[in-house]
């Protein structure tokens, strides 16, 4: 089955980071840091910063890191804790009185709570395929993705290098999106063995 | 236009961020009507969230996310000490370690805690040295073997290492743990470290620093291209430029070395100095002068940021404003461009001018398209240090020349923890700024007056 990289890394490693070795620590963030801050990126809330969340996991793991037993799977017990903060950002940004006026749609944000909830995997294979779904995008419509999301470039900018009015390239970006998401689906149904 | 087109056009918009009151509430009303929708808009919505992972997933992106964690881990005793005795703990319990362990338990606490902890004290590459209180404007922390971080945020602690500010409206206020407090203002550069003793080379800029008493033979040592000055508890000014520095003080006693000649000069409360590279110039300390309540430029003498253009045939000199890239710090994608002219007030030994009630900016200049200009200044306390950073902005109409008039009691405090009032306060510096277009906005004459002066001309 095709993974985000996961082949643990050595127990030796872990025993090392909870003797307090820097380095050792440093190599489990360095290997674990992928599928956490894309786990958190999706299923983050809107308005919160998924790397902040991310970054607050990995702390509280190192902090606590001397809890985690050898010889079990650490990426199950790290997705413990981001689903932890996760939910600890929603809560905190529920409080705000116009959050759902500001940020998202009440009944979005609760579906949203409820998959990180619900969540039993500790990848996202989602990641991989789109990555996959991208690169099978034509050249022309893979530039829209670049300018949109690398090079954050505003709608107005790049109608004016298209010569498309701003209406239209919304349209087009609601068709690259939705084409990307029937991609995923496919795969990911297929990956399961054709089960919906 | 069916539901699934009306929800086509209010994703899109949410998506980027540009969906108004009413689109919210029909996007609500769509998502509540079907259930499907509800699944469907959170499985485009993750997926529009992984795009801009993807987006952002590169080496140098996971390097940095790495070395930041890494960095933010607690250093303290306290953390350490809880750790190894909570390990200790558990340890005893599994195997049944008795007296022996516990003693030694409490001997690593008890060296670490006094201080002769190196047998036991974690490796760590980055002890904190400071931590920012405050800051605005475009700033970065250079440490760590070359490490560059640009979206400082207040409360960080960081290592030893290189501050520059590049934005005249900008400032940094450190802390170190024994609560000495620096704060940069204006374009500036600082390199601080603590190996038993503070050291603070100064580049170029403004500082004001408020130093705690220092542990006797340790005096902060402050470094500038001209000068060296030994503080142990007080308070001082500092300008620097690659020519001189300017130090006064406030409070306490500061002894300054010439770098240029050895020279050295002990300055005193409400006194300054000034330290060429020259050895021909006086190094004397002199009392802090009387401060006056109006000012006019010296220009092209003072010119902090923005290029001279000379005189000409029907036209006066003036300081043209050059661009400067600017990002918010809660909107690092969206960096701007601003257009920036900036001029200190003290050249030559002027002395200090000091607001009063009924003060006015007069500015004269030209603009070649109706724009918005923002006028600001920096105020330092009378015998004190940084104070804050004040701004307005008007529409100035373009033309052959503009000049307006603005009462300083129209500039706003740019933070709440700025005084209300900048009466009493003195000028530090003037910039003027047009906001992401070179719309040719140059100065020709700025003055300062106390209210009593007749405007115009």
């Amino acid at each position: 089955m095709k993974s985000l990289n996961y082949e643990d890394l050595p127990d030796r490693v872990y025993r090392d980071a909870q003797r307090g070795d820097l380095t050792a620590q440093e190599a489990v963030v360095r290997h674990h840091q992928g599928p956490v801050r894309a786990w958190i990126a999706a299923h983050c809330p809107a308005g919160a910063d998924a790397d902040d969340i991310a970054q607050r996991t990995f702390l509280a793991a190192l902090e606590r890191i001397d809890m985690f037993e050898i010889g079990t799977r650490f990426r199950a017990w790290l997705f413990t804790i981001a689903r932890y903060q996760v939910m600890t950002e929603t809560s905190r940004l529920r409080r705000h009185a116009d959050y759902h006026s500001r940020y998202a749609p009440e009944l979005l944000a609760a579906e949203l709570e409820r998959r990180a909830r619900e969540s039993k995997s500790d990848e996202d294979l989602r990641v991989v395929h789109l990555r996959d779904c991208v690169e099978g995008l034509e050249d022309h419509l893979k530039q829209f993705v670049n300018w949109r999301y690398t090079d954050r470039i505003p709608l107005a900018d790049m109608a004016e290098r298209t010569g498309r009015s701003v209406p239209a390239i919304k349209k087009q970006l609601w068709l690259i999106r939705k084409t990307l998401q029937t991609c995923i689906d496919t795969k990911m149904t297929a990956q399961s063995g054709g089960i919906a | 236009m069916t539901p699934h087109q009306e929800f086509e056009k209010h994703w899109t918009d949410y998506l980027e961020g540009e969906l108004d009151d009413a689109g919210m509430d029909a996007l609500k009303k769509l998502l509540e009507s079907d259930p499907d929708l509800q699944e469907r808009a959170a499985d485009y919505l993750q997926t529009h969230r992984l795009l801009g992972f993807i987006a952002d997933d590169h080496e140098l992106g996971r390097e940095l996310f790495v070395k930041d964690t890494m960095a933010s881990l607690p250093k303290s005793d306290e953390s350490f000490v809880a750790s190894v005795m909570g390990r200790r703990r558990r340890t005893e319990r599994r195997s049944g370690a008795g007296r022996f362990t516990r003693r030694l338990a409490a001997a690593a606490a008890a060296l670490v805690l006094l201080g002769v902890g190196f047998l036991f004290v974690k490796p760590d590459a980055h002890p904190t040295v400071v931590r920012v209180e405050s800051l605005h404007g475009k700033i970065h922390w250079t440490g760590n073997g070359g490490r560059v971080i640009d979206d400082i945020k207040p409360d960080t602690e960081l290592g030893g290492g290189t501050f520059e500010c590049f934005t005249s409206d900008g400032w940094l206020e450190l802390v170190f743990p024994d609560e000495t407090r620096v704060t940069l203002s204006g374009q500036s550069m600082l390199t601080l470290s603590d190996f038993g003793q503070k050291e603070l080379r100064i580049r170029r800029g403004a500082f004001s620093i408020k130093a705690r008493k220092q542990p006797p033979g340790k005096p902060i040592l402050v470094f500038t291209p001209s000068a060296k000055a030994e503080i142990l508890g007080t308070q001082l000014n500092i300008v620097a430029e690659p020519l001189s520095t300017r130090i006064a003080v406030n409070e306490g006693r500061v002894r300054v070395t010439r770098v240029a000649d050895g020279q050295t000069e002990d300055v005193t409360a409400d006194h300054y100095v000034v330290a060429a590279l020259e050895q021909h110039t006086a190094f004397k300390a002199v009392p802090r002068q009387k401060s006056v309540d109006a000012w006019r430029d010296s220009l092209p003498k003072g010119i902090t940021y923005g290029k001279w253009d000379p005189p000409a045939e029907g036209r006066a000199g003036s300081v043209r404003a050059t661009p400067m890239l600017h990002r918010e710090p809660d909107k690092p994608d969206k960096p701007m461009l601003l257009y920036v002219a900036a001029l200190k007030l003290s050249v030559d030994d002027q002395p200090p001018t000091v607001i009063r009630d009924g003060a006015r900016l007069r500015v004269r200049g030209r603009l070649r398209s109706d724009h918005a200009v923002v006028f600001g200044f920096t105020a330092t306390h009378a015998r004190g240090g940084f104070a804050g950073k004040y701004l307005v902005y008007r529409d100035i109409k373009a033309g052959d020349r503009f000049e307006v008039v603005i009462p300083l009691a129209d500039f706003k405090r740019k933070r709440e923890q700025f005084p209300e009032s900048s009466v009493g306060l003195e000028v530090y510096d003037f910039w003027m700024v047009s906001l992401h277009k070179d719309v040719g906005l140059s100065i020709e004459h700025v003055a300062l007056d106390n209210g009593t002066q007749k405007s115009g001309g």
